[in-house]
C-alpha cells in the first residue's frame, strides 16, 4: 500500500478556480493541480492509498483501472519528487466525489521565477563555530 | 552567560529592560487600526526606523506590540547565542528557537536578532550597530516582524503597490522590476491617494481592504549601492497624497509593453501573480496566508495591464478604473 500526505511544513494548498493551488512557503513555488488532480487531491493528500484512490477513480468515471493507474501513478511521483507529497500512514478508506463530468487526465504546472527575490536578503551562512551574532 | 534557547534570549532582554534606564526616543506607529509603541535605546535609532513609519491618526488605538529596538555597539553587548545550524530555517524566524506563542528571528543584514513574545505583544530587536541597517530595511522597517504581527491579528502584509481614491483601491500585483513603483507614483502625481508601493496589509475578514504600512517610495537610481533605488519619504513630502485604507475593487497585473491594452483575467491569474512573491518575503508563510490571497483574488476583477513606456498615460488609465470609468478593454 502506498499512502501520502501534504507536507505542511513547506507547502499549503487551496482548492481554487477549479484547480488545486499548491505554494512553497519558503521559495514561493507555485504549483496549479487540474484534471483529476482536482478529485484525487483530497484524498491523495491525506493518507489514502493510492490503490484506492485509483479504484474510485475508475469507479465514478467508469473509466478502465489500467487507463487511471497509467495516468495517476505517474503524478504521484512527480508530487513526491517535488516533495509536496510525503508518505504517510494509510487512513480508512473514504470515498471519492466526482467533480468533473468524466475522467480527465490530471495535470501540473510549475512556476518558479521567484528564486531571484532571495538574492535581496540571501540566506544567511552561520558559523557552527561561533553561534553568530557575536559581538 | 551563553543564551542556548528562545525562552533564555527572552529573559535576557527581559531582565536588561527592568534593570536599564530610559529609552533615547520612543514613537508610536499605526499598524492597521491598532497601534506599535517603539521604543529606541540608542541614539541613532529612531531617525533611522521611524521616518518611514506612519504615525498613528486615532485618539487612542489598541496596542498591538511594544517593541524595543536596542543598539548593541551603543547600549547593549549580547552574549554569545548558543545556537546549532539545525535551528535555522530559509527565512530570518529561527524554527529551533521559536513556537506558536514565541519568535525568534537572526537579522542576518544589521548582524542582529530579536524575539517577539505574541503572549505578551512584546518584542526586542537588537543589532550590531546603527550603521549595519540596510537601505531596504530603511524603506520598509520591521517588516519582517509585521509579516507575524498582522498574522497574529488576523490579517497578512501583501507584497503589491496600492493606490486609491475616494477608499476604492486597486492592487497592482508583481514581482519586483514590474513598474509598481513607478506607476504609483505616476498614480499620485494625477491626484491619487498613495497606501504603498511595495508592502500593505491586508484584511479579508469582510471582503478584501489594505491598509497602510509606510510613507515611503521607490525610485529608480544611479546610485549602484542601492540596488538601483532611492527612498522617496512621501510622508514628508507629500503628506497629502497618503491615505489610510480603502477597500480593493480591481487588481492589475502589470507588465511592458508598446501599447496600454487591459484585458480582463481570470482570478487564479491574479492568484498567480499575488502570492508567489508575497509567500516568498514573508515570515508568516502558511496555510492562512494563502487562504487570504485566495480571498483577495475572488475578491474583485484582475486585468492583464499593459503598460507602454509612458508612465502617466498608464496613470490615467488606473484613474479611470478607480473612478467607476470604462477603460477600453483589449
Amino acid at each position: 500500500m502506498t499512502a501520502l500526505e501534504l507536507n505542511a511544513e513547506v507547502f499549503a494548498a487551496e482548492t481554487f478556480d477549479s484547480q488545486i493551488v499548491i505554494l512553497n512557503l519558503i521559495e514561493g513555488t507555485y504549483y496549479a493541480l487540474g484534471g483529476a488532480a482536482v478529485e484525487a487531491w483530497p484524498l491523495i493528500s491525506t493518507g489514502q492509498d493510492l490503490g484506492h484512490v485509483i479504484e474510485e477513480l475508475s469507479r465514478v468515471h467508469r473509466v478502465p483501472l489500467d487507463a487511471v493507474e497509467d495516468a495517476v501513478r505517474p503524478f504521484s511521483k512527480i508530487l513526491v519528487g517535488e516533495g509536496i507529497l510525503r508518505p504517510a500512514a494509510v487512513s480508512a478508506p473514504v470515498r471519492l466525489t466526482a467533480l468533473l463530468p468524466a475522467f480527465a487526465a490530471p495535470t501540473f504546472e510549475k512556476h518558479s521565477d521567484m528564486q531571484d527575490l532571495l538574492t535581496l536578503d540571501p540566506i544567511h551562512d552561520v558559523d557552527p563555530e561561533k553561534g553568530w551574532p557575536v559581538v | 552567560m551563553p543564551l542556548d534557547s528562545g525562552e533564555a534570549l527572552w529573559d535576557f532582554f527581559e531582565d536588561w529592560r527592568q534593570s536599564n534606564g530610559p529609552a533615547n526616543a520612543v514613537y508610536t506607529a499605526r499598524f492597521g487600526k491598532g497601534r506599535i509603541d517603539l521604543a529606541f535605546y540608542g541614539s541613532h535609532l529612531a531617525e533611522i526606523y521611524q521616518r518611514a513609519l506612519l504615525g498613528s491618526q486615532d485618539e487612542y488605538p489598541p496596542q498591538l506590540l511594544d517593541v524595543c529596538i536596542v543598539d548593541g555597539a551603543e547600549v547593549l553587548p549580547l552574549p554569545k547565542l548558543e545556537w546549532q545550524v539545525r535551528d535555522f530555517g530559509l527565512k530570518r524566524r529561527v524554527p529551533g528557537w521559536s513556537n506558536e506563542d514565541r519568535s525568534v528571528y537572526l537579522l542576518r543584514s544589521e548582524k542582529g536578532v530579536a524575539v517577539a513574545d505574541w503572549r505578551h505583544r512584546r518584542a526586542y530587536i537588537w543589532i550590531s550597530g546603527h550603521g549595519a541597517i540596510p537601505w531596504w530595511e530603511r524603506a520598509a522597517p520591521l517588516r519582517w516582524l509585521f509579516d507575524d504581527l498582522a498574522r497574529h491579528s488576523k490579517m497578512a502584509t501583501l507584497h503589491a503597490a496600492v493606490l486609491a481614491r475616494n477608499h476604492r483601491a486597486v492592487v497592482i500585483a508583481g514581482r519586483g522590476g514590474t513598474g509598481k513603483s513607478t506607476l504609483a507614483l505616476a498614480c499620485v502625481e494625477q491626484g491619487m491617494d498613495y497606501l504603498s508601493d511595495d508592502y500593505c496589509l491586508l484584511d479579508t475578514r469582510r471582503g478584501a481592504a489594505c491598509m497602510a504600512l509606510y510613507g515611503t517610495a521607490k525610485m529608480n537610481s544611479a546610485s549602484a549601492d542601492r540596488a538601483g533605488k532611492d527612498i522617496l519619504f512621501l510622508n514628508e513630502t507629500s503628506p497629502g497624497a497618503l491615505t489610510a485604507s480603502a477597500d480593493v475593487v480591481a487588481i492589475l497585473l502589470p507588465r511592458f509593453a508598446a501599447e496600454l491594452r487591459i484585458e480582463r483575467v481570470s482570478p487564479g491569474l491574479a492568484l498567480k501573480q499575488i502570492a508567489p512573491s508575497t509567500v516568498a518575503q514573508s515570515e508568516a508563510s502558511g496555510p492562512d496566508l494563502l487562504r487570504q490571497l485566495v480571498t483577495l483574488a475572488n475578491a474583485a476583477p484582475a486585468y492583464r495591464f499593459e503598460m507602454p513606456p509612458d508612465p502617466q498615460v498608464c496613470a490615467g488609465a488606473v484613474l479611470t478604473l478607480l473612478e467607476g470609468g470604462t477603460v477600453r478593454l483589449s
